[in-house]
């Protein structure tokens, strides 16, 4: 019978019955028991060494990197983008601020204002109308006097 | 940009990590890929069933963690001790999302089959094979600190802050996972032979 082959598929339990571990005398149970606990010492410290010594074979999939790195460009850019916007945001309120006040200092009510006038001005119609003798009909007195003038000076 | 003022390959962990979270330095992101990259690969592929393709999609996402998130470092910590904590809850997440409940291995099933023993005692590909097999067996608890400890070499300490547990269960699930190592290996079958 193939020993070796058979304990790869038994458990330590199954390895001791499988060797009828009950019939053995208290003492070698105890001599199988040491032995087993060496070769497991012997075994953890064979596991530990494999464990640091485990080949490291697989490699990183190279458009992983790329990937990243242009993620990282992104994620970059839109920091600069929002530090630029955190540098300038100081200048908002002020601006805002400013130009509150100059629109209220402007247009409101305490601002000071020109009452129109509201005398009616003199029409200064006399370089148009000169040679339309039909309209100074409708002129008012002061027009009048002042074609009445031009004439005097013309005659 | 402002170069920093230290070669990068010289640089610590941390410092990189540093310039990485101010700057979004890619110098300080290449290096720490160089570094980190095989090492966390590796490891996602050990504790996910040993499939490479789920472990490469692992690793991505754990360094876009990195790119887009690098505040929630926390430079009071060890970088790797944090990052390997990230990927640790990355795992753990996956077995959420699977819905698997490993418990402890029946240790008939954690005793490896199909590898023909050796004649002169198990060579290195196949004590390799062998571990990596009984790695698998390992409930994922105990297969993530003695990966942690014995491939990654973290202290207890740290492995404790990582896996949220006391050192002492650390310690515990060293042991038992060692043991459950120890007897798949074609080594102690070896001695069985002599017996």
């Amino acid at each position: 019978m193939n020993t070796s082959h058979t304990l790869q598929t038994l458990d330590l339990e199954a390895l001791l019955r499988h060797y009828d571990f009950d019939a053995l005398t208290p003492a070698q149970q105890a001599a199988v028991r040491d032995h087993l606990d060496e070769a497991s010492y012997r075994a953890m410290r064979q596991a530990i060494c494999g464990l640091r010594e485990l080949p490291d074979t697989l490699q990183p999939r190279p458009e992983t990197h790329i990937r990243l790195q242009q993620r990282l460009r992104q994620q970059r850019h839109a920091q600069q983008r929002q530090a630029r916007w955190t540098y300038y945001l100081p200048v908002w309120p002020v601006a805002a601020a400013a130009l509150i006040l100059f629109l209220v200092a402007r247009l409101g009510p305490w601002s000071p204002q020109e009452k129109p006038d509201q005398t009616p001005q003199p029409i200064m119609m006399a370089d148009s109308t000169a040679h339309d003798t039909t309209l100074r009909r409708g002129l008012s007195p002061g027009e009048d006097s002042v074609f009445a003038r031009f004439g005097q000076e013309t005659l | 940009m402002r170069l920093p003022p230290f070669s990068l390959t010289d640089a610590t962990d941390e410092a990189l990590m540093d310039l990485l979270a101010r700057e979004r330095h890619e110098g300080a992101f290449d290096e720490l890929y160089r570094r980190y990259s095989q090492r966390m690969l590796h490891f996602f592929y050990r504790m996910l069933d040993r499939d490479e393709a789920v472990a490469q999609d692992f690793l991505q996402e754990l360094f876009l963690k990195l790119v887009e998130k690098p505040h929630r470092y926390d430079p009071r910590r060890r970088f790797s001790t944090w990052f390997f904590t990230v990927a640790s809850n990355m795992v753990k997440n996956e077995y959420r999302r699977r819905g698997v409940r490993r418990g402890e291995v029946p240790l008939t099933d954690a005793l490896p089959v199909g590898i023909p023993p050796q004649e002169d005692g198990p060579d290195r590909a196949t004590l390799t094979a062998q571990l990596e097999q009984a790695l698998d067996q390992l409930n994922p608890a105990q297969r993530e600190a003695i990966l942690l400890r014995y491939r990654e070499e973290h202290s207890i300490k740290e492995i404790s802050e990582l896996m949220t547990c006391s050192e002492g269960t650390v310690k515990s699930r060293l042991f038992y996972g060692l043991r459950q190592l120890a007897r798949g290996l074609v080594a102690f079958q070896t001695v069985l032979q002599d017996l």
